[in-house]
């Protein structure tokens, strides 16, 4: 009788890409509600307005490349693009600025390279470094406020849609405005750390935005959910620990080497929580297509980024640098990978480098 | 099984480790490396570290051969899978068929009627584990003594694989590669055919075990890639092998070449030298015995006479037929170049012909120039034989120089017949031919003053 023949292995442990994407997806929703919770209901229409834009690209895209579109769209890579970016951007920019951003991080980011495995940069940061250069206002005056701080108690899911989608920018002061490490930057140049500190932005939260603390009013409980969605997937083994923990390590040694005088720099506690720290650590950093793969690479790699977001963040002229960071890592990855090769069983020393041309020839 | 050994031999060196069921372990190279942290060489052996690994089965029938003398006839067999219906450990003979013992341990080969409606897929017979076993195309293969284990899986319990998608490099098989390689650059390579470049990342270390393939979620199979790469680098490293033995062969043989063209040539010159030396020798031999003969005349100078100081008599008579015959043959030559040129007019066309042609042209050209030197020296000769013996030859000479003259004057006529023909056709010749015409007519001119002369002695 007739049997099938394949070359081994014959078992396969059952894991599949769409998983792994839908985990990631999954572990934001902690950040999001989170977020939800302190800027009120915009991220999760600007999620879904970066989702189905990232789905239509990415169909019409495989259309064009003739590749088979269900396929390609059950990887749930293109999804977890779009939460990515929806978070990421500013939750009262306009409509039009998160469509720009999705859609470049899609067609050019993405596909112009050949598609998922193939892009050397992140596209979620690509899309979002664009329109953070091309609309530098609408992505820094647009960050909601706490919502202990505005003036009604609650931002109406209503309210949101009219402010994102609106021609002009409607946005009054209660509803939006730069982010607390933005803030803190431009008023360290005249006030000390306590005179700051006392601004409504670093308000404790559960105090009801009275007290003073040394963290910014709700982002520190964002940031923390978002190290828990982070640390549930190094938990799951969707990635390892190097790579958001030698950035977190190098943020945090960088800010309290350069950053011990908090009448000056902005302090380590805002670095670590506030902003998109937890959010690049366990979520952008760790996109495996456009890291490094080696053990000691992901290292070099997540320090690389985390000493990039001070320096940015500290010298730079934009408040928040992951993007930056990222972008400016992915260049180095392949270089990185070459040369962090690990000792192969067997073998006394690792090998580095790339092969030696006369090597290739004799 | 301590306490089993404790049992049986009471003192023994035995240690019974225990460790993690994790794959590869039963790998060699990996089982040295977690019972004693030593690390078999790249491209060696476990003895190269002092080490020997044995299986259990070759252990026991190292025992059966030493103890009781029995050779490896048969081995433990592992059947087992969903579709086999009592999983066991057989004992079975070494070229036993495998339908034997699938038969034996009861083969689900029905499909229901479900499953005949819908095709499922051919069912497969690994020999081996599911890791790294082979695929049989017949179970009327034979069980070797390798064959550890027979694994009859249903589709469900190993499914074949999905279509690949994209490797998204999320490294899950560096974490699982048992030689710490780095599987997806590994891919990347050799998916590119770098394999340059897959060379340097070990790609031969690989021991192929499919942990990488395994834990790939993006179900590429990672092994087949390897295999085929490992495979190009062996036929490209063959064909470099190939090629460099060629170039051995042809530089041995462009040696020899040259080394026999070289001895011929020495040889050569080794003769040429030795002929020169023997000719050398007999000049030398020669110059003595004239010497030693120049010695002698001095001393028979007194004695005899020399004979070559006797003026010989010319012999006017012979010198003349000479002649004759120099410019017979002369004649002759100087026709054939003619008959050949007309010949050459006659068919310019014949390509082929033209070649031998100018050869023959040359050949005879070259015979009538040496002919007129003759004829010039013999003339020469002739003509101071005559004056140094003019008077004796004085009452024949008159008809002689007539009959002479007569035949000038007939060569002269048909040398200038073939002036004509040549003057007609245009030949190159005709430069030579008025050259040879004007030396006959001052021929004639002289043998015309001869005879006036004799005339005016005669009257």
């Amino acid at each position: 009788m007739a049997f099938a023949k394949i070359t081994s292995p014959h078992a396969h442990g059952g894991n599949t890409t769409s998983r792994i994407m839908l985990y990631v997806i999954l572990a934001t929703v902690p950040g999001i509600i989170a977020l939800t919770y302190f800027f009120g209901c915009a991220t999760l229409i600007n999620i879904a307005l970066a989702s189905i834009t990232a789905l239509v690209c990415e169909a019409l895209v495989l259309t064009i490349r003739k590749r088979p579109i269900s396929f390609f769209l059950k990887d749930n890579s293109a999804l977890l693009t779009a939460v990515l970016l929806g978070i990421a951007l500013p939750p009262f920019a306009p409509w039009w600025v998160t469509v720009i951003a999705v859609s470049f991080a899609m067609v050019f980011a993405k596909h112009l390279y050949g598609g998922l495995g193939n892009n050397p940069f992140n596209p979620a940061m690509v899309g979002y470094a664009l329109v953070l250069i091309s609309f530098p206002v609408q992505m820094t005056t647009t960050w909601a406020t706490p919502f202990f701080l505005s003036a009604e108690q609650t931002i109406s899911f209503a309210d949101s849609l009219s402010v994102i989608f609106s021609s002009e920018a409607a946005l009054s002061d209660g509803f939006s405005g730069p982010t607390p490490l933005d803030t803190y930057k431009h008023l360290a140049k005249n006030e000390t750390a306590i005179e700051i500190l006392q601004g409504p932005l670093f308000a404790d939260a559960t105090s009801g935005g009275s007290a003073s603390n040394w963290f910014a009013g709700g982002w520190e409980y964002v940031n923390i959910a978002f190290l828990i969605g982070g640390l549930a997937l190094l938990a799951l083994r969707i990635f390892t620990w190097h790579i958001p923990f030698s950035l977190l390590a190098a943020l945090g040694t960088c800010s309290m080497l350069f950053g011990w005088d908090a009448d000056l720099y902005v302090p380590w506690s805002l670095h670590i929580f506030t902003g998109a720290t937890m959010l690049g650590a366990f979520f952008i950093a760790t996109d495996p297509v456009t890291a490094s793969t080696t053990p000691l690479g992901k290292i070099i790699y997540g320090a690389g980024i985390g000493i990039l977001i001070f320096v940015i963040r500290t010298w730079g002229a934009y408040p928040d640098s992951v993007a930056f960071a990222v972008l400016l890592m992915n260049f180095a990855a392949p270089l990185i990978d070459t040369y962090t090769q690990p000792r192969t069983y067997g073998h006394e020393k690792a090998k580095r480098g790339l092969p030696a041309k006369d090597q290739k020839e004799g | 099984m301590h306490d089993a050994l404790h049992q049986v031999h009471g003192e023994h060196h035995i240690t019974v480790v225990g460790i993690p069921t994790k794959y590869p372990s039963g790998g060699e190279k990996q089982l040295i490396k977690i019972l004693t942290g030593k690390e078999v060489p790249s491209s060696g052996i476990p003895a190269e570290i002092g080490i020997v690994c044995q299986n259990v089965g070759t252990c026991e029938a190292v025992y059966r051969a030493i103890a009781e003398g029995k050779p490896l006839i048969s081995r433990i067999t592992t059947i087992t899978g969903d579709l086999i219906e009592q999983p066991q450990n057989v004992e079975a003979l070494i070229g036993t068929p495998v339908k034997h013992l699938l038969d034996f341990a009861g083969f689900k080969q029905e499909k229901s009627v479900f499953q005949k409606f819908l095709g499922s897929p051919k069912p497969r017979i690994i020999m081996g584990g599911p890791m790294m076993g082979f695929t049989l195309s017949s179970d009327e293969l034979p069980i070797l003594k390798a064959s550890n284990c027979i694994l009859a899986p249903s589709p469900k319990e190993l499914p074949a694989n999905d279509i690949a998608s994209a490797c998204i490099r999320c490294g899950l098989c560096t974490v699982a590669c048992p030689a710490d390689l780095l599987p997806q650059q590994l891919y990347w390579f050799s998916k590119a055919g770098e394999l340059d470049k897959a060379e340097q990342h070990n790609l031969a270390d690989c021991i192929e075990c499919g942990a990488c393939s395994y834990v790939c979620p993006s179900q590429i199979p990672l092994v087949q890639y390897y295999r085929h790469a490992k495979g190009a680098i062996k036929e490209e490293r063959a064909a470099q092998d190939k090629s460099n033995r060629s170039k051995i062969r042809f530089e041995a043989r462009q040696h020899r070449l040259d080394r026999e063209i070289a001895e011929k040539e020495a040889k050569r010159q080794a003769r040429a030298a030795a002929a020169e030396k023997a000719q050398a020798a007999k000049k030398a031999a020669a110059a003595k015995a004239a010497e030693e003969a120049a010695k002698n005349g001095d001393t028979a100078i007194v004695g005899t006479p020399p004979t070559e100081a006797k003026p010989q008599p010319l012999d006017l008579e012979k010198l003349q037929k000479q002649l004759d015959a120099a410019q017979a043959g002369l004649k002759k030559s100087m026709d054939k170049v003619a008959e050949i040129k007309a010949a050459a007019e006659a068919s310019p066309d014949a390509e082929s012909d033209q070649d031998t042609v100018t050869e023959k042209l040359a050949v005879f050209e070259k015979a009538v120039a040496t002919r007129r030197d003759k004829v010039k020296l013999l003339a020469l000769q002739v003509a101071e034989a005559k004056k140094s013996a003019p008077v004796a030859n004085k009452e024949v000479s008159r008809t002689d120089i007539e009959k002479k003259l007569r035949a000038q004057q007939d060569r002269i006529e048909k040398t200038q017949q073939r002036f004509q023909l040549a003057q007609e056709q245009g030949l190159e010749t005709l430069p030579a031919l008025q050259k040879g015409l004007d030396k006959q007519m001052q021929k004639l001119k002289e043998l015309e003053q001869d005879l006036a002369q004799f005339d005016k002695a005669g009257s």
